[in-house]
């Protein structure tokens, strides 16, 4: 069993989950396509539903400060089911980790580093995710409030340079769109920035106090960047239109549209630095969770000394994940929202039933003898 | 690539994998090095052109063939 210390503290988590899901705002092309003018709404109502589904994950860990996803699954679960389960989770991790780092990869060479091969960028970045692996998540999340501030501050400024674009009768007419369309942009928004947060039940024994106010934490952490992707979607809405599903990354190309007289222009360099800061902290975080779980099923006792290992495993499945981009969009939008959605929230959920259920039972047996 | 590869794998093989022999953890050592082969090998395919397909393509293949998906966009 993994030993976690109690290495950050609880401002530390809020700002990590914050600036985990605002990390996300390059992915909203996965779902403005699918939601047009009315994609602000389901970002509104995919939170509304993640406040709900994520009482679990709350009780998870209230119920277990002390213990890691994993570890609670072999606990309820049993070793060989808890197991089973965590492949699950370990097999997730994995995945995301490898198409986040396809993502920038593909951002670096779409917009900043044209003329690099995603290969050299890729490798630099993964080298930098290991390295701040084996110092520890107090170093991987020690930046979190900063790359936080920042975006926030970009985010902002890039709003009011614009606002002489923004159209906003793009908004109109309110949810001209099919349920089916909303239900599905409202998963793909559910599962894709805010389910993610599952990741955190993998370091929370490394919050310190995290039994008090866990829910606090996990809400306004996850209010705070979910805002910022909705300044991002109203942004894009209000400027392109209909037109933003015509663009892989909308943000960038309105942020290029500015042009305060002469002076200021190119302002898109700023949006760039900012989702390179946030991507970096994403993807370091998500290798940092990649390794320990690979150590926790594997009962390896030091995590650090597997990081390069998973990253070089993470940098290779980035490329053979999804050999087509098209495909690896169709994916987001038609079947991932499915399959996250039972790896996200119906795996704690029942993981909790089952707890439960077990404690009642021991209790009653426990009264009868 | 594959001469690149190679390399980077060599380092890695000296960094993380040779202590664990050093320090006599066999164990922990045999386990680092089952997960750097699942690095490897699909690295070695990839750079030979060979078709590597990965877990979570072949979950999309299957669901949409099972037909439990979304809408596409068209």
């Amino acid at each position: 069993m993994l030993k976690q210390s109690r290495t950050i503290s609880k401002m530390q988590m809020l700002f990590s989950i914050a600036c985990f899901i605002q990390a996300s705002m390059l992915l909203t092309s996965f779902f403005t396509p699918v939601g047009g003018s009315s994609s602000w709404l389901a970002v509104i109502s995919s939170y509304l539903v993640f406040a709900v589904f994520t009482i679990p994950l709350i009780m998870l860990i209230k119920n277990f400060p002390d213990k890691n996803l994993f570890q609670i699954n072999a606990i309820v679960f049993g070793k060989v089911g808890g197991k089973i389960v965590s492949a699950i989770y370990l097999i997730f991790f994995w995945t995301l980790s490898s198409l986040n780092t396809k993502d920038i990869g593909v951002f670096l060479q779409q917009t900043v580093m044209t003329k690099t091969p995603t290969y050299v960028t890729i490798f630099f970045l993964m080298f930098l995710c290991a390295w701040a692996t084996r110092k520890g998540l107090s170093v991987v999340t020690r930046y979190a409030s900063f790359f936080f501030g920042v975006s926030m501050i970009i985010m902002i400024f890039s709003f009011i340079f614009s606002y002489n674009l923004m159209d906003f009768s793009y908004f109109l007419p309110i949810l001209d769109i099919e349920p089916i369309r909303f239900i599905q942009t409202t998963n793909v928004s559910l599962n894709i920035p805010l389910g993610e947060i599952i990741f955190f039940l993998m370091i929370h024994p490394e919050v310190r106090d995290i039994n008090k106010n866990s829910g606090k934490v996990v809400y306004i952490g996850s209010f705070m960047g979910m805002l910022n992707i909705l300044l991002v979607v109203i942004h894009d809405t209000a400027i392109l239109g209909e037109a933003g599903k015509l663009f892989t990354i909308p943000t960038f190309e309105t942020l290029r549209m500015i042009s305060i007289g002469d002076v200021l222009s190119r302002v898109e360099i700023l949006f760039a630095i900012m989702l390179m800061l946030l991507l970096f902290f994403k993807i370091s975080f998500m290798v940092y969770v990649t390794t320990i779980s690979i150590a926790e099923i594997l009962e390896i006792k030091d995590y650090r000394r597997i990081a390069f290992i998973t990253a070089a495993l993470v940098y290779i499945s980035s490329y053979i994940q999804f050999n087509d981009s098209y495909i690896h969009a169709e994916f987001g939008i038609t079947v991932a929202p499915l399959i996250w959605t039972f790896i996200e929230f119906f795996l704690p959920f029942l993981t909790l039933m089952i707890f439960i259920v077990k404690q009642k039972y021991k209790k009653g047996s426990e009264q009868t003898a | 690539m594959i001469f690149y590869a190679s390399v980077i794998f060599l380092l890695i093989i000296l960094v993380e994998i040779v202590p664990f022999f050093k320090e006599k953890n066999k164990k922990d050592g045999i386990k680092a090095s089952i997960v750097l082969l699942f690095a490897m090998i699909p690295a070695y395919l990839f750079f030979s052109n060979i078709k590597v397909y990965s877990p979570m393509y072949l979950m999309y293949e299957l669901f949409m063939w099972l037909g439990w998906h979304y809408p596409a966009l068209g």
